[in-house]
């Protein structure tokens, strides 16, 4: 264009602009319209001015370099072909693939949004239902065809389901000495070659418990192949039952305990509902005798004897703190009592020949009154009476065989022992672990397979043995202290993830069948013996079936036989024990070794903690968080002491009025640090004044200080196995003298309640009677007269009315609940800070009290949750109509709505409101951030909350929902009474929960409700609660 | 001056109309003085910090405030009632004693109603940041129209009752104090030498020329708004006293807190004005204009009021035991003799036992004297606070899951930064804003010719 033209066109806008007094009517640019000239000019031709790519070319590498200002269409052209093939370059990398397969090809029987159940075992051995969704198993619950558990779950192996998504997993076998990852070939070349090499009886297998008939027998496949020998052990020894047995009768066995068959129980140190043998299994039985507000008044009265406060003495009509030194002599004198007052001929009398219980008494400061009690009860009851003892005192065994005595005197065997099934424990077969330590010490183990135990961590001789073996070959989840140590650190599969099974009781089969595949490279134990002694590395599937084909299949068809048992889970053979026959003078020659001394100076008792139990589970988050029933204490073991200890020692001076905790609460939760001192192994752990104590007695919890347990797990406590002692070959966990040393510091425990005393306040909140004043009584529940100032027209509930019924004589606080509404519920851990900070979610709780005497003091728990009130206190005061009240009587939360003022939580006077103060749901404990596995882990049916809301106890309105619609389609009127559990209801072993429709008569809540002495929780509020509960009762005369 | 409650001359050292305006403008017309400089930076560094971690809040999550269960309320909400109730001075002087025709409260009503606009805007900010998601909050408390279907705020909660009152409130007393800064911004633009703060202030002024008729208008429209703010004083702490009042926790669910807290609220927000004018008039030079007189009688009305918050204390203790509430009794006791019994014994200290030193006249006009008592009755005004809100919520119903409340460094850092806040914007405030009403004070003056307004 030439400079004319350009003039040209000037010109004529300057024209047109003087004629018609405004700028042009058509224009092109902004530039153009309000004539800016120069602009316009510089523009004209040039229809890209400038690249930008070429400038930033020019600015940062060649100063010198020529700006092309007017690149011109050729370049422009040039430029973006560059550019194009350039972002296509970067496309040239793989994308990772990804195993997403959509629902286009649906698998058979699978609806999307639609769980699947599958019954299976756990690896305790207990009756799982598993609940899958999309392939993910979310949720475990009891499986209630399972004759042990019959539907009930404990809070571990509701916990477990973690322990599949754990993050801190082995992925893949581990060379330890050169930390790199390995393959199974590597591994099975590498054991080829070790049990080629090996010595002949040089090769050992260390096992924990083996309940599995499958594992079993490919145990037995390997060890025959290899020439290796199997030893057995636990990380927390059973008490010797069946040791007692074996000097006994010779025979190893430990007879089934039905508790539900025993009207008096007499527990010495066995805390059967806590931490003894196996919990669930008699919290199941014990409850079923505490049945009063079903109708059933032949309940059961249960002495405890105890030395550190338990789930068992929690339970107890009648509970007396003894020194774990005083055990076998109050089973001594229980015995003479006993055998004073049995009349017929007992050959075990010869037992107790020539005690005297008063002389026992006197001489070991017993309580006489409370011996005789006992005593007298448990005669009364002969032929449905029960003695149980525990605690792994200086004289485990000798405390077993009296025990048994006492129990042959009472006639138990029969009624309350069945050794027509007894108990299968999975130590029966096998040499000892003190076999192995002499062995190895001796030079004559050349290489060692280790699995379901962690003998480096229990046992703190053993890493010092382990460098005399050749190669260690270590299974486990994770990386243990043991596999740290190892050669070869072999992951093991979540019973999730393989097929076995199990008999836990003789003649009760459990199959277990995985439910996912295995998330990472992992054998189960049973897969790897097999692929070691036999090369093979079919589906174990196979195997189990032959097995069950073999074993148990009875005849007939057996595919359907075997979906039968896949779809119920276990099958029950007629058992083939009877009741030994008993030679009591070989029990007597182990008793009359026990020296009867006045017990002096402080003991320790160490307990296995009830949430831990033996630590493996200790990176576990929702077992981490889970309080101490007892103490409420989180992430953390403490030494416990009793008021009186403190005030002597001049420990914690706030947390103390004399007698009992404070009537007010402490404004100082710091606990004082002490070193703790047992024969020259000293730690130093925070101290925790607690209730049911001996002043004499101290009391650590076992299963905490795991140093390699994983990214939540390592560092929590401090490991207090090192004082475990050897007593006459039994472990010794209770009664070694101990000295405590106050030290500088102070430390705070994360505890979820810290005021155990009702305040007087308990016909409000927590009524307990005494069965002879509950008999008593006609059972007119005193109500308070309606407080409503206007005479509001009640709301009717036109449909369903949900409601819960929650019977507190049947409680044993064992907190089964708490776990499964946190896996169902997708409730988040905090972490110990933030419990500290009293910002614990759970929806559910176990509020405790204790009444009395601190060291016996009288304690009753009680189950918290969201009352869903009628008249609730939390909806009227939301600004936002976040919770809301839903025409079946549920307290709705929407977190949607939610803008978290929390007055709601201020208003509720249950506290059971839980606000995420920070951004809880994406991290475990507040910690670890979630990464994959563990969103898989998460209920796809109930929301995960985000920063700022609320949250709380729903009554599991997903459950209710859905089982509304199940009701619905099937063109039922009404839901039937039953058909929907809430997941505490369902976990409950003990059966103290019950869900149901209040408006139909006939639902069990409905007749719950409206039982003799049923109670609201601060009724007196007029909240109206749809929450009734059920009174503890105690078997005694008075409370 | 029959009547009056004040019999001295209102203005003092014989000043000319001249003279006011001269005074009161000095420090808008001069540069600011290093004091100021010194103390607008602290404020406003302070301010800045408290923001920050404000951010942060917002950003992390509500947890870095002390907080927990069961205290779901905690220095957020005790700082919001208490700058709530630091602004009532304001109103009630402007208000009603303008509705009594207190002829004294001209000198103070200016800065007295700056305080209760920067109290409120401090106090503002906590109920929005002590929610759990304030950018929902912001606008989901108040009834807006919104396609989310049939949702709607909730008429019955106190809280929703509170974000009418407070904004009520704080539209009212802007709108107050501006319509009385109206001819005085006037006054300066009239003074002003360069053209920037002529025109800022003309703008201000909205056209001002002092025109009777103008005279007329302007007094009809303050009187109007002084109707309305009047029964304001009343019903905004009555209604932020409903937060607790409403609920049925032990300690909070009481009739007595409405009276309560608007005494207790005139009570801190005297205090407050007293405190800040005692520095004020001393830093600029103001002694003739806000003299002792003044300030006495502010003091009669603090230990007035003062009797009351202590006689509701008494109240509070007698109908606890007298109601035979278990629950109630034991909050009460704890109260008194609980782990907060600390502060418990602060607040009786700075607010019953303090203001007594006012009975007698020496000391009611003895300034250094008045300044500390003004300053411990703010603090103890601030713990009733605390008392009210944390101790009912620590130890309620459940024993279970009681628990002792912390503040953490995170509250302790905002509630100076809101002191910042409330501090930068009355020094800016003192920098931009003719400090005392020129022009009310003109119409109180002793005038030479000896009649009086």
């Amino acid at each position: 264009m030439s400079m004319a033209k350009d003039e040209l066109e000037a010109l004529r806008m300057k024209q047109e602009e003087i004629l018609t007094g405004t700028t042009r009517q058509l224009w092109q640019s902004i530039e153009d319209r309000s004539g800016d000239w120069e602009t316009i000019k510089a523009r004209r031709g040039k229809e890209f001015s400038v690249l930008p790519i070429e400038r930033e070319w020019n600015q940062s590498d060649s100063p010198s370099s020529v700006v092309v200002e007017n690149p011109g269409r050729r370049k422009f052209l040039q430029w973006t072909t560059a550019a194009s093939a350039l972002l296509a370059s970067t496309a040239c990398t793989r994308r990772p693939v990804d195993h997403l397969v959509p629902y286009t090809r649906k698998p058979e029987g699978l609806t999307y949004g639609v769980p699947q159940w599958y019954a299976s075992t756990s690896a305790s051995g207990f009756g799982l239902l598993i609940k899958t969704r999309e392939g993910k198993p979310i949720k475990l619950e009891g499986n209630p065809d399972h004759p042990v558990n019959q539907g009930g779950l404990d809070s571990q192996t509701q916990a477990s389901l973690f322990d599949l998504y754990n993050p801190d997993r082995l992925k893949a076998p581990l060379n330890v000495k050169t930390t790199t990852a390995i393959t199974w070939s590597d591994v099975d070349s590498e054991m080829k070659k070790v049990l080629a090499d090996a010595p002949a009886g040089s090769v050992r297998v260390l096992t924990g418990p083996v309940v599995s008939p499958s594992l079993r027998s490919s145990l037995d496949r390997f060890v025959s192949k290899s020439g290796a020998r199997h030893h057995v052990t636990e990380n927390i020894p059973t008490d010797p039952i069946a040791e007692a047995y074996e000097v006994l009768s010779g025979q190893k066995i430990v007879p089934t305990f039905q508790f539900d068959a025993a009207d008096v129980i007499v527990s010495v140190d066995a805390d059967f509902l806590g931490t003894w043998i196996r919990p669930l299994e008699f919290t199941k039985s014990f409850s079923k005798r505490r049945k009063i507000h079903r109708g059933d008044s032949n309940v059961n009265k249960l002495f405890v004897f105890e030395s550190v406060h338990s789930l068992t003495g929690v339970a107890a009509d009648e509970r007396h703190s003894i020194r774990p030194s005083q055990q076998t002599a109050l089973l001594m004198a229980l015995g003479a009592e006993v055998s004073a007052r049995v009349t017929a001929d007992a050959s075990a009398k010869s037992l107790f020949g020539g005690a005297s219980a008063s002389q026992l008494a006197s001489q070991n400061g017993l309580d006489l009154a409370a011996v005789r009690a006992a005593a007298a009860a448990l005669v009364q009851a002969r032929g449905k009476a029960l003695v149980v003892a525990g605690g792994r005192g200086a004289n485990a065994l000798a405390d077993q065989i009296l025990a048994a005595g006492l129990n042959s005197i009472l006639g138990a065997a029969g009624s309350t022992l069945d050794f027509s099934r007894p108990m299968i424990l999975g130590i029966e077969k096998g040499a000892s672990y003190a076999e192995l330590k002499v062995d190895i010490e001796k030079g004559g183990v050349s290489a060692l397979i280790i699995q379901g135990v962690n003998p480096v961590y229990t046992d703190r001789e053993f890493a010092g043995l382990l460098s005399k073996v050749k190669a260690v070959f270590t299974m486990s989840p994770e990386l243990t202290e043991t596999a740290a140590v190892s050669s070869f650190a072999l992951p093991e599969s979540h019973y999730l993830e393989a097929w076995g099974d199990t008999e836990i009781r003789q003649g009760v089969y459990s199959v277990q069948q995985p439910v996912i595949e295995p998330l990472y490279s992992t054998r189960s134990f049973a897969e790897a013996l097999e692929s070691w002694s036999s090369g093979s590395t079919a589906n174990y599937r196979d195997q189990v079936v032959a097995l069950w084909k073999r074993e148990f299949f009875t005849g007939g068809d057996f595919t359907a036989w075997w979906n039968d048992v896949l779809k119920s889970g276990a099958v029950t053979r007629a058992g083939k024990g009877s009741a030994p026959a008993m030679k009591w003078a070989q029990g007597q020659s182990v008793v009359s070794r026990v020296k009867f001394t006045k017990p002096e100076g402080l003991e320790l008792a160490l307990i296995p903690s009830i949430n831990l139990r033996d630590g493996s589970s200790a990176n576990n988050p929702y077992i981490q968080e889970l309080p101490d029933p007892i103490t409420k204490i989180t992430w953390d073991n403490y030494v416990g002491v009793s008021p009186k200890f403190a005030a002597k020692m001049g420990l914690n001076e706030n947390l103390i009025d004399g007698e009992a905790k404070t009537k007010e609460l402490p404004s100082d939760f710091r606990s004082e640090l002490v070193e703790v001192t047992v024969n020259g192994q000293s730690i130093v752990l925070p101290v925790f004044v607690q209730t049911g104590l001996d002043e004499n007695v101290v009391s650590i919890q076992l299963g905490y200080g795991r140093t390699s347990a994983g990214q939540i797990g390592s560092g929590v406590g401090k490991n207090a196995f090192v004082f475990a002692a050897s007593n006459a070959g039994q472990t010794q966990f209770r009664g070694m003298s101990v000295s405590l040393k106050k030290v500088s510091g102070r430390y705070e425990l994360a505890s979820t309640q810290k005021q155990f005393d009702l305040q007087g306040r308990d016909s409000d909140i927590l009524q307990q009677h005494s069965l002879k004043d509950f008999l008593a009584h006609s059972g007119e529940h005193k109500k308070h007269p309606s407080a409503d100032l206007y005479n509001e027209k009640e709301w009717v509930y036109p449909g369903h009315r949900w409601g819960m019924a929650i019977d507190l004589n049947s409680c044993t606080g064992c907190n089964a609940c708490v776990v499964a509404c946190y896996t169902e519920n997708n409730v988040s851990t905090v972490g110990r800070d933030e419990v500290i900070m009293g910002r614990h979610q759970a929806w559910m709780r176990l509020d405790l009290y204790h009444s009395g005497d601190a060291r016996n003091p009288v304690s009753a728990f009680e189950p918290m949750l969201c009352q869903q009130c009628a008249n609730a206190p939390c909806e009227t005061v939301c600004p936002v109509l976040a919770t809301v009240h839903s025409s079946d009587g549920l307290n709705d939360m929407s977190y949607n709505r939610c803008v978290g003022t929390r007055y709601c939580a201020n208003n509720c006077p249950y506290k059971v409101r839980r606000f995420n103060w920070f951004q809880y749901s994406d991290k475990l404990a507040n910690k670890v951030t979630k990464v994959d596995p563990l969103p898989l882990m998460i209920n796809p049916d109930v929301s995960v909350r985000t920063r700022g809301v609320m949250e709380k106890c729903t009554f599991c309105v997903q459950r209710i929902r859905n089982g509304v619609d199940e009701t619905v389609q099937s063109r039922m009127k009404r839901v039937p009474d039953g058909h929907i559990k809430t997941a505490c209801q369902q976990s409950c072993p003990a059966d103290a929960i019950v869900f149901g429709d209040l408006n139909d008569p006939e639902s069990e809540v409905s007749k719950l409700a409206h039982a003799k002495g049923g109670f609201k929780v601060l009724e007196i509020l007029n909240t109206k609660p749809s929450v009734t509960y059920l009174p503890r009762i105690r078997n005694r005369d008075s409370v | 001056m029959k009547g009056q409650l004040v019999t001295q001359p209102l203005v003092e050292g014989n000043k000319s109309y001249a003279d006011v305006n001269n005074d009161v403008c000095r420090p808008l017309e001069s540069f600011p003085t290093k004091l100021w400089l010194v103390a607008f930076g602290a404020s406003a560094t302070i301010m800045t910090i408290g923001f920050g971690l404000i951010g942060l809040l917002i950003f992390m999550g509500t947890g870095y405030s002390g907080i927990r269960s069961p205290v779901g309320w905690g220095m957020m909400i005790i700082t919001f009632v208490f700058w709530i109730g630091i602004g009532h001075a304001g109103t009630l002087i402007s208000a009603i004693l303008f509705l009594f025709k207190q002829k004294w409260r001209t000198a103070i009503n200016r800065s007295a109603e700056a305080m209760t606009i920067f109290a409120v805007m401090c106090a503002g900010i906590f109920p929005l940041i002590h929610t759990g998601r304030p950018w929902y909050s912001a606008y989901w408390l108040f009834p807006l129209p919104n396609t989310m279907g049939p949702l709607w705020v909730n008429f019955r909660s106190p809280l929703l009752w509170d974000v009418f009152a407070v904004s009520t409130y704080f539209t009212i007393s802007l709108f107050f104090w501006y319509t009385g800064l109206v001819p005085d911004f006037a006054s300066v633009r009239d003074r002003a030498k360069n053209w920037i703060r002529k025109k800022v202030y003309g703008f201000l002024s909205l056209g001002w020329r002092g025109s009777s008729r103008g005279w007329h208008h302007y007094e009809i429209a303050y009187m109007i708004l002084a109707g309305l703010s009047t029964p304001l004083v009343l019903s905004v702490h009555t209604i932020v006293s409903f937060d607790f009042a409403v609920s049925i926790i032990p300690g909070w669910h009481t009739t007595i807190f409405p009276p309560y807290f608007v005494a207790g609220a005139i009570f801190s927000g005297f205090a407050m004005v007293v405190t800040l004018l005692v520095i004020a008039r001393k830093v600029f030079n103001l002694e003739e204009y806000i003299t002792v007189n003044h300030l006495e009688a502010m003091n009669k009305i603090i230990l007035a009021t003062g009797m009351i918050v202590g006689l509701a204390y008494a109240t509070e203790f007698f109908i606890a035991w007298y109601s035979g509430v278990p629950y109630e009794r034991y909050i009460f006791l704890q109260r008194a003799m609980g782990p907060y019994a600390w502060a418990y014994w602060i607040m009786i200290g700075c607010n019953v036992i303090s203001p007594q030193f006012f009975w007698f006249k020496s000391l009611r006009r003895n300034i250094p004297l008045m300044f500390v008592l003004s300053l411990f009755v703010n603090v103890g005004m601030w713990f009733e606070r605390f008392v009210i809100v944390v101790t009912s919520l620590a130890t309620d119903y459940l024993p279970s899951s009681w628990n002792y409340f912390k503040l953490t460094w995170w509250d302790y850092s905002v509630l100076i930064g809101s002191f910042g806040m409330f501090f930068t914007l009355f020094l800016l405030f003192c920098r931009f804003v003719p400090t005392i009403a020129m022009a009310e004070v003109k119409s109180v003056m002793p005038t030479k010719g000896g009649h009086h307004g």
